[in-house]
């Protein structure tokens, strides 16, 4: 028979000290929402087919603010000599990169890769517009760490589609279900 | 059915009625003045309907326990998202919506698409 000191060796307690209760689990909840209606909303002003290209205004402005007030000069290079002469194209990836973060977040579904992908769009974002007049650089610094949090808890897990899903996925043995258990 | 099955199918019920009160309360957006500080989606009259559509079907989804109506809810919505893409920025567009309309609906729609998926695809432990 064991004691319980033998069983505190056999399954340690790797943080004892964190709150897994009711409340961290809805906090983690109205964090992961709070972040997919972000995104939603941000899709709304990416407006196609030339996203303010000819007025100089939306999305086009937001973007030439990195050659503009330049923040990181290679990031600044490949804006004007990758992202502007094809702007079109990069206005619908962006509109669809960020309306996919928002449905995604919003449902917790594939959360962690789509935490990632969120990591990846704020620092874009913060990399075009860090220095242009009246912008307050934390809210850029927080998004990034927003999507950080998301990222290390597995925030899909609680009151999200991955909570569901991951048991089906979880017996299946097929590639997708195996890639769905490591990007939730 | 298990007890796994059993508890499995209860977490299926309350996702279903979670998306369909999201589906619900967005509707109230139709009412949020044109300010993008308090305009989460931009909501027309015929978004709100498909809106109110895909939360009595993922209500009587949930309630029932029939998978095809989480299909329908999702299939509904995916569909008016993917609209709404299309006709996004043009003269034509019958949502009256904008990319955070087209948001909202796949998100609402994929969360359905799955639940059916969840609901529908064998389960060993069953």
């Amino acid at each position: 028979m064991s004691t319980d000191s033998e069983t505190a060796r056999v399954t340690p307690d790797p943080a004892p000290d964190l709150d897994h209760g009711r409340g961290a689990r809805i906090g983690l909840a109205v964090l992961r929402i709070a972040i997919g209606a972000l995104w939603i909303q941000n899709s709304g002003w990416k407006t196609p087919p030339n996203f303010g290209q000819d007025g100089g205004t939306g999305l086009f402005k937001f973007t030439n603010y990195a050659v503009e007030y330049p923040v990181f000069p290679p990031f600044s290079w490949l804006i004007e000599n990758v992202v502007l002469p094809n702007f079109t194209l990069f206005g619908y990836l962006t509109l669809v990169v960020e309306a996919s973060l928002g449905a995604f977040l919003l449902v917790g579904l594939a959360t962690r890769f789509w935490a990632v992908v969120g990591i990846a769009q704020s620092l874009a974002i913060t990399m075009s517009v860090l220095n242009a007049p009246n912008e307050f650089p934390w809210t850029y610094y927080l998004m990034i760490v927003a999507h950080i949090v998301l990222l290390a808890t597995a925030a899909g897990r609680t009151a999200g589609l991955d909570g569901v899903l991951r048991a089906r996925w979880q017996q299946s043995s097929g590639r997708a279900a195996k890639l769905l258990m490591r990007l939730s | 059915m298990t007890m796994a099955g059993s508890t499995q199918k209860h977490r299926l019920q309350r996702v279903g009625y979670g998306l369909s009160a999201a589906a619900a309360v967005s509707i109230v957006l139709i009412l949020a003045p044109s300010n993008d500080a308090v305009r989460i989606a931009k909501i027309g009259p015929l978004a709100a309907v498909v809106l109110l559509v895909v939360a009595v079907l993922g209500v009587l989804g949930a309630r029932t326990g029939q998978a095809a109506l989480y299909l329908a809810a999702g299939g509904l919505a995916v569909a008016a998202g993917l609209l709404q893409l299309v006709q996004f920025g043009r003269s034509t567009n019958w949502l009256d919506g904008n990319g955070s309309t087209a948001a909202l609906l796949a998100g609402l729609g994929i969360g359905f698409c799955a639940l059916w998926y969840a609901a529908h695809a064998p389960r060993n432990s069953d």
